[in-house]
């Protein structure tokens, strides 16, 4: 009982399922919720509070009971309602910083309320949560509100599910940075903007592959030239060829003015947009790619055009906007 | 580029094209072989159960979708022309303004489809079913098959030609394809590689130790166009699909050749 075991640890019971563990650790974690035993006990609990005091903020993860010696007197004897075997630890959104008027005020009412059977509410009404603050060492007991209790809380905790941040963190808190975790991945470089144009693969040996193959597709109709690019790429995805990429050009906007017999002004007669699907494949061999080339061809719908070429730059800064200004600029300058 | 050995590289007996100083007479005689593809004009007509889904799912997506901008307009007029003709007249609205209606717009058009006639789908020559013509059987693939003399026999073939030593197989699948259709034929063939193979011993009277047998190396190609003004050397041809080429092919070859067929 003296160690602490994290979530992820295994207990070393027979049974090592996670729900094995989390019992586990759970049994290990709230020794007295379990037992019934009062919070007036002995040294033995004080253990785990020492514990957390000198754990670094990030191991927040799991509960711990403060000490007892910090609880009021009026709160000493809580009601001896035991939560119910689904307990878990109150998220930050459900407690209150400055709660001891009310947690104070709603002991007896919350008291009542669990004693009340409002254990079929479910996990989120019940349970009780004795906490330590470090800045003065005073320990507000806070039962979990339901949902009847003050009409402020339900104001602010009826929008939404437990993800609802109502209010932020208080860094007195000692559970203040709970759940924090990007400081543990390792640190990204940003990315600059421009990516590296090619990727461009040597043929060589003797079996030969292509490098990024672009199989374009071009339509008038959005619809048709979607579900081919999506049915080319489940085709490339069974014959288990790459597909490095699957984009599309931007739409191309063509008006169509007819020209009256007797008549010089042109007339508005169809707006065509042209729609333009790429998909971009790497590493097919080149025993495959006639096999691959004729299926494709073989399913094309009407209306659609395919194109299939080797990737070039061309291609890739066809992608990428044309910046005017800056190309006026570098022409000013040279 | 090189050729295209990697793939024939479990032929033990296959060796490079470069070395052509090879002395040792090889017992299998090598053809190229070419089976030239039109692909097909139109799409296939949608099958029972196909026309059901289509129908329903067209009249799914009209239950669901909104109007567009040109029935939202339609819609606006007719509300229009009801009031007018309903209350007084309303001058507001400039009889000498000539305003363009959306059912104008689309009772013009409904006269444009009528001026257009697609082309039937069941030409001429599926009717007389002329199978030297490339007009038939537009939703298919149609094949060139041609007759050709092999030992004694003539016998319906893709076309075929001899491998020359020094030219990689698929030039002379290109050649088989020069020689019976001349030089201006612009078809694309896709890879190196080949298609397919059928290998067969001659008759034991014909078999030598150095003459075993021939093997005959498949190549696909796609016809770019389709007009072949070009004078045929050879007068039996014909053009047939998958289905049809049961009447013309012998059975062992027929297995070989299906292999490497699409069905559609």
């Amino acid at each position: 009982m003296g160690t602490k075991t994290g979530i992820g640890t295994k207990t070393k019971t027979g049974t090592e399922t996670k729900t094995g563990t989390k019992i586990g650790t759970g049994i290990v974690c709230f020794p007295f919720y379990a037992a019934g035993v009062s919070p007036v006990c002995s040294c033995a609990v004080q253990m785990p509070v020492m514990a957390v005091s000198a754990l670094p903020r990030q191991h927040k993860q799991t509960f711990s009971p403060r000490s007892p010696r910090c609880l009021p007197p009026s709160l000493l004897h809580p009601p001896a309602a035991p939560p119910p075997p689904g307990f878990r630890p109150i998220t930050p959104q459900k407690e209150r910083g400055r709660a001891a008027e009310r947690g104070a005020g709603a002991a007896g009412c919350g008291g009542s309320a669990l004693g009340g059977g409002r254990g079929s509410v479910g996990m989120s009404a019940a349970g009780s949560k004795v906490l330590c603050l470090k800045k003065g060492m005073l320990l507000k007991q806070v039962f979990a509100l339901s949902r009847a209790a003050t009409p402020r809380e339900s104001r602010l905790c009826a929008a939404g599910g437990a993800l609802v941040s109502c209010h932020r963190q208080y860094k007195s808190r000692p559970t203040h940075g709970i759940g924090k975790y990007k400081h543990l991945l390792p640190k990204e470089v940003p990315k600059r903007k421009k990516d590296k144009v090619q990727m461009k693969e040597i043929n060589a040996g003797t079996e030969y592959e292509y490098g990024d193959v672009n199989i374009q597709l071009t339509s008038y109709d959005m619809c048709l030239v979607e579900r081919f690019a999506q049915y080319v790429h489940k085709l490339c995805n069974q014959f288990s060829v790459r597909v490095s990429e699957s984009y599309a050009m931007p739409t191309k906007t063509n008006e169509v003015l007819f020209l009256e017999e007797r008549g010089s002004k042109m007339q508005l007669d169809a707006v065509l947009t042209t729609h333009q699907r790429v998909i971009q494949v790497s590493g097919l061999s080149s025993t495959f790619a006639p096999i691959l080339l004729e299926i494709v061809q073989s399913n094309q719908p009407e209306g659609v055009h395919l194109l299939v070429k080797e990737h070039t730059e061309a291609d890739f800064k066809s992608r990428l906007k044309a910046r005017p200004e800056l190309e006026e600029l570098l022409a000013q300058m040279s | 580029m090189a050729a295209p050995v990697g793939c024939l590289a479990g032929w033990g007996r296959w060796v490079g094209s470069s070395s052509s100083a090879a002395v040792t007479p090889r017992p299998w005689r090598l053809f190229g072989a070419l089976c030239l593809l039109r692909l097909p004009r139109i799409t296939q007509p949608l099958r029972g159960e196909e026309e059901e889904m289509a129908a329903l799912m067209g009249q799914i997506e009209l239950e669901k979708s909104r109007y567009s901008d040109h029935e939202v307009r339609k819609l606006e007029e007719e509300e229009q022309l009801r009031r007018r003709k309903e209350s007084s007249y309303d001058d507001d609205e400039a009889p000498g303004k000539t305003v363009i209606m959306a059912q104008d717009l689309e009772d013009k058009w409904e006269q444009k489809l009528l001026q257009f006639s697609p082309a039937p789908r069941v030409t001429d020559a599926d009717k007389k079913d002329d199978r030297t013509s490339l007009n038939r059987k537009l939703d298919s693939n149609l094949m060139l098959l041609v007759k050709q003399k092999i030992g004694n026999q003539e016998l319906w073939l893709l076309p075929q030609v001899e491998w020359q030593p020094g030219e990689t197989m698929r030039n002379t699948a290109e050649r088989a394809m020069a020689t019976f259709l001349g030089d201006h034929i612009q078809a694309k063939i896709l890879g190196n590689a080949p298609y397919g193979i059928y290998k067969y011993k001659f008759p034991r009277a014909i078999r030598t130790e150095d003459n075993v047998g021939a093997k005959v190396f498949f190549y696909k190609a796609f016809l770019q166009s389709s007009d072949l003004s070009q004078a045929e050397l050879k007068k039996d041809y014909l053009w047939v699909t998958k289905d049809e080429l049961g009447a013309y092919l012998k059975p062992e070859y027929l297995k070989k050749v299906n292999r490497f067929l699409l069905d559609f």
